[in-house]
């Protein structure tokens, strides 16, 4: 209980900076409440004092005074309007700080993620986080709105009325108020009882949603392999599932709800019942049996729903752990305070005895040592889980080493501003993410402040330009979902525009060439040489083009440089090289022969 | 998503001018989403619509009549214990007869107990129509999108086809049963509390009904606004979601390219217009409950003063007029509640009728395809296809295939080469009659497909294409999703002829490893393999590989050429491929250019030639856009770019300009 106390005072923490907003609410909601018990009092002075009624010997006797019957008219409307105003100000604001809230919590969420480094990414679930970001916010926005405002409302009101009716008539009071709790408590019971109902609901249809999206988003291999009614079986099952438990809700519903309203009856008849005699008897007031009637209409309502106001507490106390374990979340990649960029980068990368690991039992990457001077082309190349990946992803640091150092013209890349660092290192990653915007917009994703002509100087040496210019909008082409319109080659194409339009000292191609088709390759191969001019690059591909031509290849085995050198060296040397060359890469020496006769036979 | 224009490719690109992979209505799918907004409210009433519901509403018929019945009586019983009230207070008051006021409160609870008993059957009734009236338009939906071909998803988006088949069943059901049921209970509620008051006293009844058109204008005029407000919220709250969704997939670009900051803002601002649409419904719906609270103490007040008036002037009964005062305090409450409701309602009635109109668009949209009625089962077959001058429309008027012609043999592999727009998609997408030809016939050993039925025909012919999709569920699951039928060892033998065995042996819990969200902790490659042995896996006689090989990472794709192989053996083959170990390995080279094929032949026999091939050929391996453009200039843009930013040189003067790099070593391959 105490941590999910302590999420629930960092959650009201968020709200503190409206505690002027929280405070009008809570003058508010005494206001509101003390206007609310005004009406029935009202009701009962026009009845007993303006009109006078008395009950003498069982005949009903009045006498009216007529200004006081005006300002007891007078006096409702005008309480009404106090109190009408005292509310609105009161809801206004409350969902006004609730959503203050909610606005800054997503802010909070959405820049902690935005920094947090690819550790956390990988071992993070989107569909999670946005669950997070979503719903628990909500949560905790309606915890603000009403669990705290309603909640002080109800509760506010529920002992001022039982105050004045213990005060009037104890008797009457404590029968009525026994159905009251009664009722109370049958509503945080069923709030209890409805709340995993609600959950599998919840959870029933976001099962149906992944039926339905993987449904439609695949609807070409659903009906390449005839499998429309199995698909259909899925969905009904989940359908099934969905119908089944909202039924249940609906079903504790339909027994609650009328019993509720059964059990406010019952405390009006007993009130019509017991109060009269208590009239007749004359020990009670009609002013004051009526007010005793208007209390219970009032209450109604606001009892009916305090279970729901109760339930929100642990409710958005869950939320406020949730939101907060992303909140708390450090960023292993910090920015050193006082990190200096060197003036003039050249891109000059060294690796001295670097060790990485995701989990410190099981090392990822050791012993790397090697150097990359401005300007030299260095390929990588081993198998699937050799580290190729991780020992370019330490350039930009995404992550921090375990041991040894990563520097940049001679300097810790830890000692580097990360913003600066990384505008020298550009990456083009084997998955290309494109984002919901215009082509242009995605192309100057990390140079927004680029020109039209900047932008297409990138797309043609990225050998995009002229697809993009074919296109009905050009440049200004909706990107749809992750780019689900483009091809593979197209999308790495427009990647490495990105990349190329952040004019780095350090170009990464990871695998990226790798969905583009040999002629397109070709051509970026070509512009390569231009835009390697200069920058130092980094190539991991299992392509002879790119081998051959580097400055140094390592080859990595289990996160080893097990070997290292030209082509034809390692060729010579044998090993590992040697295998992957036999294995791979040869099919692709009469391929390359082919297309260099054919491209000789077409220029000339 | 993947290719869902990848059918149409062909058809369309002679409009964009080629190289399109997505069909036009994809690159305009930003505007489509704009006019699902603007139809969120429909007309009240549309007697159409309102006549299909009939079909649903049908078999329960009864229960619905029921749940009317009880929805009267509890109209009924609640709200004449007002009158029960009035007269007991009037007997009271009258002559202090307590007896009176007993039998008073036993009727008085008879009622509680009847208004109980009819307000539950009411609600049991509507949840055993309700949910599944719901269920049943749900799954209709459903079977019938699985039904509709390629023609209807190359037009449409997921996520507006999605919320067809969840929110707008969802709102369409919420109107039918309790939207309905509450609006025949109100007007029920409200006809018998209003007789009631009118039966105390009606000069006093009609003094609170005056304050009635104050209210419903008020209410009109409010949920006029309040209804652009919560529609504006909607809005904005799906995109606040959509872009974290976004910048939350895309994190490792984001923070390559330095954008935190930038996106920061951007993201600021979309919560910002969220905020501040909040904020803005937040004051509507903040003014509703006070306005109406205020019209109710007027209207007891006017009571009030109208009583007195009257019991002063003698004209009304003392013990009448005490016990109508209190009488009313609680009918006025029971008389604006349904008023209240109705107004609400009507808004809801209007977003239903919109809801409707899209989901019976979906089911009104019919398969272009389907079986013939006297369509067979495809038998055995050995794998012979022939395309007997086949010609192809995918819009009246634009031909994408020209008479075409074409036998493969059993077990022969053909490739399909032509640039994009040249027909390959379209000629493969007919085997399995994905769309219907406009003339001619594609017959498969002697069978035209369009008298056999769908389900035996996609059975003898394996498909596998770009983009890998890859279901929720276990590796295994994907795999026997090609063979329902087949047993794990056969599932693990077809993994085992495409060379995945190995790998997928080594993944956590080997073929039951669940796969995680778009398959990610496989590589694309891993998934092609997946794709492969889902294919084989029913042992298709016909084979079609569609840019297959497309998406593969380097490493993957040795050990994919080496399954193609044996995959093909014995099959008849399609091949689309630019891969040109690929092309070269096959039977017979086919070319085709807008939707004619130019030449066939293996190869060598095509090269030999130096027809289209050839030139096709060196065309495809030459670097065709490096003409295009000026590579320096490009390149000068760049640099110019970098003095103009000054991001490379913190002190800006000593530039690393293009002097300073071309001072570098140069490269090996210059």
């Amino acid at each position: 209980m105490p941590a999910s106390l302590l999420a629930i005072g960092r959650v009201l923490r968020f709200a503190l900076p409206y505690w002027k907003g929280l405070l009008v609410t809570s003058v508010g909601i005494l206001a509101t409440a003390a206007f609310a018990m005004s009406t029935p009092w009202l009701l009962r002075w026009a009845i007993d004092t303006a009109i006078s009624t008395e009950i003498l010997d069982g005949e009903t006797a009045i006498s009216i005074t007529g200004w006081l019957v005006a300002v007891a008219g007078l006096a409702l409307v005008g309480a009404a309007v106090l109190r009408g105003t005292f509310m609105f100000v009161q809801r206004y604001l409350a969902e006004w700080v609730g959503q203050t809230v909610a606005y800054d919590l997503r802010n909070a969420i959405y820049q902690r993620l935005q920094t947090l480094s690819f550790r956390f990414h990988d071992g993070a679930e989107t569909g999670q986080i946005m669950v997070r970001a979503t719903q628990d916010v909500e949560v905790v926005r309606m915890f603000i709105n009403f669990g705290g405002v309603q909640l002080t409302f109800t509760l506010v009101l529920g002992i001022g009325t039982l105050v004045i009716m213990l005060l009037i008539n104890w008797q009457l009071a404590l029968m009525v108020w026994g159905l009251m709790i009664i009722i109370a408590a049958r509503s945080a019971f069923i709030a209890r009882r409805l709340r995993p109902i609600w959950n599998d609901v919840q959870e029933s249809q976001a099962q149906l949603g992944t039926v339905l999206q993987e449904a439609l988003s695949g609807i070409r291999v659903v009906k390449a392999f005839g499998r429309s009614e199995f698909e259909g079986q899925k969905f009904g099952r989940a359908a099934g599932w969905l119908q089944q438990r909202s039924y249940d809700a609906s079903m504790v519903q339909a027994v609650n709800m009328p019993l509720m309203t059964l059990l406010g009856t019952v405390a009006l008849v007993l009130t019509i019942w017991y109060g009269g005699r208590e009239m007749v008897n004359g020990n009670i007031t009609v002013g004051e049996l009526t007010m005793f009637v208007m209390f219970l209409t009032i209450l109604q309502m606001p009892i009916r729903g305090l279970g729901w106001m109760v339930m929100m507490v642990p409710r958005a106390a869950t939320a406020g752990m949730r939101i907060f374990e992303i909140l708390d979340q450090e960023s292993e990649v910090q920015e050193r305070s006082g990190a200096v960029a060197p003036t003039d980068p050249k891109g000059h990368v060294r690796f001295a005895d670097v060790s990485f690991a995701y989990d410190p039992r099981s090392p990822v990457l050791g012993g790397i040592d090697f150097e990359a001077r401005p300007g030299e082309l260095i390929a990588l190349l081993g198998l699937t889980g050799s580290g190729k990946s991780t020992v370019v992803n330490l350039i930009p640091r995404f992550y921090d080493v375990s041991a040894g150092r990563v520097t940049f013209d001679g300097q810790d890349v830890r000692d580097w501003p990360l913003e600066t660092l990384r505008q020298q290192v550009a990456i083009v990653q084997q998955e290309v993410f494109l984002f919901a915007a215009t082509l242009k917009e995605n192309i100057a994703y990390g140079r927004p402040d680029a020109t039209d002509e900047e932008i297409e100087a990138a797309a043609k040496l990225a050998r995009i330009h002229s697809f993009i210019n074919r296109l009905p909008e050009k440049y200004d082409t909706w990107v749809g979902e992750r780019g689900a319109n483009f091809s593979g080659g197209q999308k790495q194409r427009i990647a490495i525009a990105r990349a190329l339009l952040m004019d780095p000292r350090v170009l990464i191609f990871d695998d990226s060439t790798s969905s583009v088709d040999a002629a397109t390759e070709f051509e970026i191969q070509q512009a390569m040489a231009a835009l390697m001019r200069g920058r130092t690059t980094f190539v991991i591909a299992h392509r002879l083009r790119s081998l051959r031509e580097a400055d140094q290849i390592l080859v990595l085995d289990q996160g080893r440089i097990v070997q290292r050198g030209k082509h034809d060296d390692l060729l010579q040397q044998g090993g590992l090289y040697r295998e992957i060359y036999d294995l791979e890469l040869r099919d692709q020496e009469s391929a390359k022969s082919v297309t260099e006769l054919s491209l000789a036979g077409g220029s000339a | 998503m993947g290719m869902m224009g990848g059918g149409m490719a062909g058809g369309w690109s002679s409009n964009l001018g080629g190289g399109g992979h997505g069909p036009r209505s994809a690159w305009a799918s930003s505007a489509s989403m704009a006019d699902g907004w603007d139809k969120e409210y429909g007309s009240l009433y549309n007697p159409q619509l309102v006549r299909r519901f009939g079909r649903y509403i049908g078999p329960h018929k009864r229960r619905l009549g029921a749940a009317i019945l009880a929805n009267a009586i509890f109209a009924v019983s609640f709200n004449i214990q007002v009158l029960v009230v009035y007269q007991a207070l009037q007997g009271a008051l009258d002559n202090g007869v307590r007896s009176e006021l007993d039998r008073i409160a036993i009727l008085f609870a008879a009622l509680a107990l009847i208004s109980w008993g009819s307000e539950f059957l009411r609600q049991w009734l509507m949840a055993n129509v309700g949910h599944p009236i719901l269920r049943k338009m749900r799954q209709d939906v459903f079977d019938h999108l699985m039904r509709l071909e390629h023609r209807f998803y190359d037009r449409g988006e997921v996520g507006a086809i999605m919320s067809r088949v969840t929110s707008d069943v969802q709102v369409l059901q919420e109107m039918l049963t309790s939207g309905v049921l509450t609006v025949i209970g109100d007007i029920f509620g409200l006809a018998i509390i209003m007789a009631v008051m009118l039966f105390i006293d009606w000069q006093l009844a009609l003094v609170a009904f005056a304050v009635l058109p104050i209210l419903i204008v008020s209410m009109a005029l409010w949920s006029r606004r309040a209804r652009k407000a919560f529609l504006e919220t909607r809005v904005a709250i799906a995109a606040v979601n959509s872009t974290l969704n976004e910048d939350l997939n895309g994190v490792r670009v984001v923070q390559s390219l330095n954008r935190e900051s930038e996106n920061a803002k951007r993201f600021d601002r979309i919560n910002n217009w969220n905020l501040r649409a909040t904020r803005r419904a937040g004051l509507l719906s903040a003014a509703i409950m006070p306005l109406v609270e205020i019209l109710i103490a007027l209207a007891t007040a006017l009571i009030i003063v109208v009583a007195a008036v009257r019991l002063s002037g003698g004209n009304l009964d003392e013990a009448a007029g005490v016990a109508a005062i209190i009488a009313f305090a609680i009918g006025i409450q029971r008389f604006f509640d349904p008023v209240r409701d109705l107004v609400l309602q009507y808004t809801m009635f209007q977003r239903a009728m919109a809801g409707a109109e899209r989901v019976f668009e979906v089911l009104d949209t019919e398969p272009e395809i389907e079986d013939a009625p006297q369509a067979r089962d495809l038998p055995d077959i050995t794998g012979h296809v022939r395309f007997d001058n086949v010609s192809l429309e995918y819009v009246d008027g634009v031909r994408v295939l020209f008479d075409l012609d074409l036998e493969v043999q059993p077990g022969e592999t053909v490739a399909l080469v032509g640039e994009t727009g040249a027909g390959k998609t379209s000629i493969t997408s007919l085997i399995t009659r994905n769309y219907e030809v406009t003339e001619g016939a594609v017959l498969i050993d002697g069978h035209d497909v369009r008298e056999v039925t769908r389900a035996s025909l996609v059975q003898r012919v394996g498909v596998v294409l770009q983009d890998p999709f890859l279901f929720s569920g276990t590796v295994l699951d994907n795999i026997m999703y090609g063979n329902l039928e087949a047993t794990r060892e056969q599932a693990i033998a077809a993994a085992k002829v495409v060379g995945a065995d190995e790998w997928i042996e080594r993944l956590p819990q080997s073929y039951d490893t669940p796969l995680a969200e778009r398959a990610q902790n496989l590589s694309i490659g891993q998934r092609q393999l997946v794709a492969f042995a889902r294919a084989i896996l029913s042992d298709p006689r016909i084979l079609i590989l569609d840019e297959a090989t497309a998406n593969v990472d380097s490493q993957t794709e040795a050990l994919i050429q080496q399954a193609i192989a044996r995959v093909l053996r014995g099959r008849t083959a399609f091949v689309i491929a630019h891969r040109l170990s690929t092309i070269r390995a096959v039977d017979r080279i086919i070319v085709l250019e807008y939707g004619r094929i130019l030449e066939q032949g293996s190869h060598d026999e095509l090269l030999a030639i130096d027809g289209h091939y050839a030139k096709l050929y060196r065309m495809m391996y030459a670097a065709q856009e490096s003409v295009e453009f000026d590579e320096d200039a490009a390149l000068a843009v760049l640099d110019r770019m970098r003095e103009r930013t000054g991001l490379n040189s913190s002190n800006g003067k000593n530039g690393t300009g293009s002097s300073t790099r071309t001072d570098e070593p140069a490269l090996a391959l210059d």
